[in-house]
């Protein structure tokens, strides 16, 4: 992202003392203020969830009481999934997208176009039949099914933004491996897959969140109580009277943690993933 | 569809002397290319291209998730647009969809200033963004919490001396719906200035400068410089957050109000869940889920047509 930070909009050229430092405070209250409305509710969730109930002190009891009631579970079953997903995702589109982007073949053209529609359809159009079709076949509750939909939730896009990238890499670099006598499969795991790092770390973030953060897909192919995720641990609790607000706080917390530890690492490949149109 | 055909290897002769390895190269490429892609198509196509169809079939028959009958617009015109409750569905989908551009429009003054160059902008921006980070579960759980009836902001209300503006904001149907939208406007506003504030940045500084030797300043340079250059961005940043109101919020309902008191906070997409899930109605089910993808069509269609591309993007 380029910062320029010299470029000031309003100030004009010639400065005008007292206004232009009246204007710059005011802006900077605003900022701040609106800083506060973002951080306000986060902060408020690590106060409430380390509160104890007499309301004095600090205390971490919530924390330690919701993990050991079944959410470092359930934090290791999101983990699971998401891990599983990000692999097969990277493993079936990195090939494809090199295909697609440097080997002219028949029917090329018709994948990336049927890609391209099915990137349009919204996950609910095809959620009943698929839920359906999956326990007819005995497979709800079955943790590498559910990896396996989340991964092609997430195909057309990564197949895409891999393509793009894959274009961008000179065909030179695969002739001369071609001249050399190396196989395609040689050439992606070799000479263009680590070089796909970038946009891979930038596709395994944007899954990580997305399956992580994901409720309804979880909660009807995983129901189980073994195996439900964080996300469904945590937004049942509360209806179901598992956690009281103290408790539910610190697993909003603790489920959240992950995900912002994440963005912490990662903010410039999340803002250019959730720019491209992909939602939480 | 050609691109699932399975891999033939080609008997035919080579055709001259002249350029064997051209099109032994060629023949090599045309393998490889659908070997190497044919995963990504079969997995696509199964998983996603095949319930589509289904679930555009199944909204046009009585279906119980075994068998299934064909009953035309059944689903469309009684169950769906003969239900009283579901005018008051739609209409809680266009609120939410109206309310994004005011959403917007404030994202586009914070970039604005951010984009002053004023100190510590990187932090802020940082700050902002940060509510991205969060699931829809986690800022529902927070905020219902804080919207409740003994909430903090209804003791902050008390406190300030504004205690007849203390009410059960999720609870009754006369603010349950504002709720929801300030509060997914609040988590669309970081990523939104985040984009507009890249699209502010990537004027051309000496652009500016022209525009101030010719004497603009000001909100003459704001309206004829600055929101010009920005409207591409500004209108990504609404389509983005509309579609993302019309299809991605489930986990925000779910978590912060139930879709209730009633249906008053019930959209499209909370609506599908619950006739399929609650009531077993699931071929009205699928007849949403349709709706739902005719929206999200049209909003691709004004994308396209206004010429916001996927590569502008940053």
């Amino acid at each position: 992202m380029t910062t320029t930070d010299h470029m000031s909009l309003l100030a004009p050229s010639r400065r005008r003392g007292a206004s232009v430092s009246v204007g710059r405070w005011l802006t900077s209250l605003v900022l701040l203020v609106v800083a506060g409305v973002a951080l306000g509710p986060i902060l408020y969730m690590v106060k409430a969830s380390v509160t104890p109930s007499d309301g004095h002190g600090v205390t971490f009891d919530a924390w330690a009481h919701v993990l050991a009631q079944g959410l470092a579970r359930a934090g290791l079953n999101s983990f699971t999934l998401c891990v599983l997903t990000i692999v097969g995702v990277s493993l079936v589109a990195t090939p494809a997208a090199f295909a697609i982007a440097k080997l002219p073949f028949r029917g090329s053209q018709t994948i990336l176009m049927t890609l391209t529609i099915l990137m349009l359809v919204p996950g609910q159009t095809s959620l009943l039949p698929l839920y359906f079709d999956i326990s007819r076949l005995g497979l709800i509750g079955n943790v590498p099914m559910t990896a396996l939909l989340y991964a092609v939730g997430q195909l057309p896009f990564a197949t895409f933004l891999l393509t793009s990238f894959f274009r961008s890499v000179p065909s030179e670099l695969v002739e001369a491996a071609v001249m050399d006598g190396a196989g395609y499969p040689r050439i992606i795991r070799s000479v263009v897959g680590p070089l796909a790092v970038p946009p891979l770390v930038t596709l395994g973030v944007l899954t990580f969140i997305g399956v992580w953060n994901d409720l309804l897909f979880a909660m009807l192919f995983l129901p189980d109580g073994t195996q439900r995720t964080i996300s469904v641990v945590i937004a049942t609790a509360g209806s179901t009277q598992v956690f009281d607000v103290t408790q539910q706080m610190a697993g909003a917390l603790i489920s959240a943690l992950p995900c912002i530890l994440v963005y912490l690492i990662f903010q410039r490949q999340l803002a250019v993933g959730l720019t491209a149109g992909v939602g939480k | 569809m050609s691109a699932t055909a399975p891999v033939r290897r080609s008997a035919a002769p080579r055709r001259g002397p002249a350029r064997p390895r051209a099109s032994a190269l060629r023949r090599r490429q045309q393998r490889w290319g659908l070997a190497l892609a044919a995963p990504v198509a079969l997995l696509v196509i199964t998983f996603s291209l095949v319930p589509t169809l289904q679930g555009l079939w199944y909204s046009f028959t009585d279906w119980d998730g075994r068998t299934a009958t064909w009953v035309g617009l059944d689903n469309y015109a009684k169950g769906l647009l003969g239900n009283p409750e579901f005018v008051r569905i739609l209409g809680n989908n266009l609120a939410i969809v109206v309310s994004v551009p005011f959403g917007v429009a404030g994202a586009l003054v914070i970039a604005f200033l951010l984009a002053q160059g004023t100190r510590g902008s990187n932090v802020f921006r940082s700050i902002y963004f940060l509510p991205v980070a969060l699931s829809w579960v986690v800022i529902g759980i927070t905020w219902s919490y804080l919207l409740s009836d003994r909430g903090p902001i209804n003791a902050g209300l008390r406190s300030l001396g504004l205690g007849m503006l203390a009410q059960d904001w999720l609870g009754q149907v006369s603010t349950s719906l504002l709720a929801l939208i300030l509060v997914f406007n609040w988590s669309y506003l970081g990523i939104n200035v985040v984009l507009l504030y890249t699209g502010m940045v990537s004027l051309d500084p000496s652009v500016m400068e022209a525009a101030r030797l010719d004497g603009a300043a000001g909100v003459r340079l704001v309206r004829h410089i600055v929101l010009p250059h920005v409207r591409r961005y500004l209108e990504l940043a609404t389509i983005l957050t509309m579609s993302a109101a019309i299809t991605q919020i489930f986990g925000l309902i779910y978590t912060m109000t139930n879709g209730g008191p009633g249906v008053s906070t019930t959209t499209l997409e909370f609506q599908l869940y619950t006739t399929s899930f609650k009531y077993g109605r699931f071929a009205q089910g699928a007849a949403l889920g349709v709706v739902l993808f005719l929206f999200t069509l049209m909003l691709t269609l004004v994308r396209i047509r206004s010429g916001v591309r996927r590569d502008d993007d940053d």
